[in-house]
């Protein structure tokens, strides 16, 4: 993908500049995901150095100079802030929860297998600890007695961090409406999207999972209901 | 009183007695208890019924014991006869409030620690949430489930 070609601060600058160049554009062109979904084209970010132009404000140059320091050439520079950096990271790696209550999880399972692949969108890596991971998918129906358990997970789960609705039941108590389980995960943990289904397909919830990381690369703090 | 319902022979015994009548079944050679449960039978004095199925794996018999307790009568607890009673009879506690006398733990198994009521009992309020779908006019819609007082959602 085009992460790695982007993000060129070990590459030695006083290499010849049209190779990079040349190897850039073949890059950008090969990996159409990305290319798609960064409007700002020509961005490569090299390690963030704070140069004196950018002053306090947080702005920072990420500056891939294809001549080597001094040319100073308007191509190959893009101005950006460190929170849009950091967005963009993030969104492209965020790390679930391996956290299955009910049928959702088997989807939720399918999806991080071979033929669904989650890896493709940058989430495959499934930790079992909540403090490794920053997205929780509730795969399932939370009962009463699961709700004090769910909610000391996402307590314990570092920020920033997401939550992912996953079905009917985990949205809304789904066709369980009754004493014994929570009327919607939203009661007890802030819920970014809402995903219907029940249960979803794998393919929905990697669309959950794109809808949340388009959210996330914007900055964004709102809610998304998937039907 | 022995009767036979669905070819299993049923016996309907006191609370006092159900310890005897046990232990004759496990020297009888029923080594397997395969179930035990309750129901609610609120319009009646008394209202639980605790059922006991056994089973003897020597020649496939089953047979079964009910006890029949209100809210106040203790059921002895057959542990000590047959150990896998013991969650069995913490499920009939947690669902219908029938307390078993010389339980080890007798503790909710099913609902929270603090849960108030017991959930399987006809009286119990369903719970949940009143859901219109969207299609009543507002006047028409359902009210919400006043629950009682003492029972929790």
């Amino acid at each position: 993908m085009g992460v790695e070609g982007r993000v060129s601060s070990a590459q030695p600058r006083d290499r010849a500049g049209g190779d990079q160049r040349v190897a850039l554009g073949r890059d950008r062109a090969t990996s159409g995901f990305a290319a798609r979904s960064e409007s700002t084209s020509p961005e490569r970010v090299s390690s963030a150095q704070p140069r004196d132009r950018a002053g306090g404000d947080q702005r920072v140059a990420l500056v891939e100079q294809p001549g080597g320091i001094g040319t100073h050439q308007s191509q190959g520079v893009v101005f950006s802030t460190i929170e849009r950096a950091a967005n963009w990271a993030r969104s492209n790696s965020l790390w679930p929860l391996s956290f299955g209550l009910a049928c959702c999880a088997i989807e939720m399972m399918s999806m991080s297998a071979a033929r669904f692949d989650v890896s493709r969108f940058g989430s495959e890596i499934f930790r079992v600890s909540p403090r490794q991971a920053d997205l929780m998918i509730v795969a399932g129906r939370v009962s009463q007695k699961m709700a004090p358990v769910l909610r000391q997970l996402y307590d314990q789960m570092p920020e920033p961090k997401w939550v992912i609705a996953m079905g009917a039941c985990a949205s809304c108590g789904g066709v369980y409406n009754n004493y014994a389980l929570v009327q919607g995960v939203d009661k007890i943990v802030p819920v970014d999207v809402y995903l219907a289904g029940c249960p979803p397909r794998p393919e929905a919830l990697i669309f959950a999972l794109q809808q949340l990381q388009d959210m996330v690369k914007r900055g964004l703090r709102r809610t998304i209901s998937i039907q | 009183m022995i009767r036979v319902a669905d070819g299993i022979p049923t016996a309907v015994v006191a609370a006092e007695q159900l310890l005897d009548r046990v232990g004759e079944l496990r020297a009888d050679g029923y080594d397997l208890l395969v179930d035990l449960f309750a129901y609610d039978t609120p319009e009646r004095e008394p209202r639980f019924d605790v059922v006991y199925l056994f089973h003897r794996l020597a020649d496939n018999a089953r047979t079964r014991l009910k006890v029949q307790v209100g809210e106040e009568v203790a059921v002895p607890s057959i542990t000590r006869l047959y150990p896998p009673a013991e969650w069995y009879e913490r499920e009939v506690y947690d669902m219908y409030g029938v307390t078993f006398a010389d339980h080890p733990d007798l503790r909710r198994i099913l609902m929270p620690d603090d849960w108030i009521g017991h959930p399987l009992r006809r009286d119990h309020p369903l719970g949940g949430e009143v859901v219109d779908y969207g299609l009543r006019p507002p006047a028409e819609r359902v009210a919400p489930i006043d629950f009682p007082e003492g029972t929790t959602r």
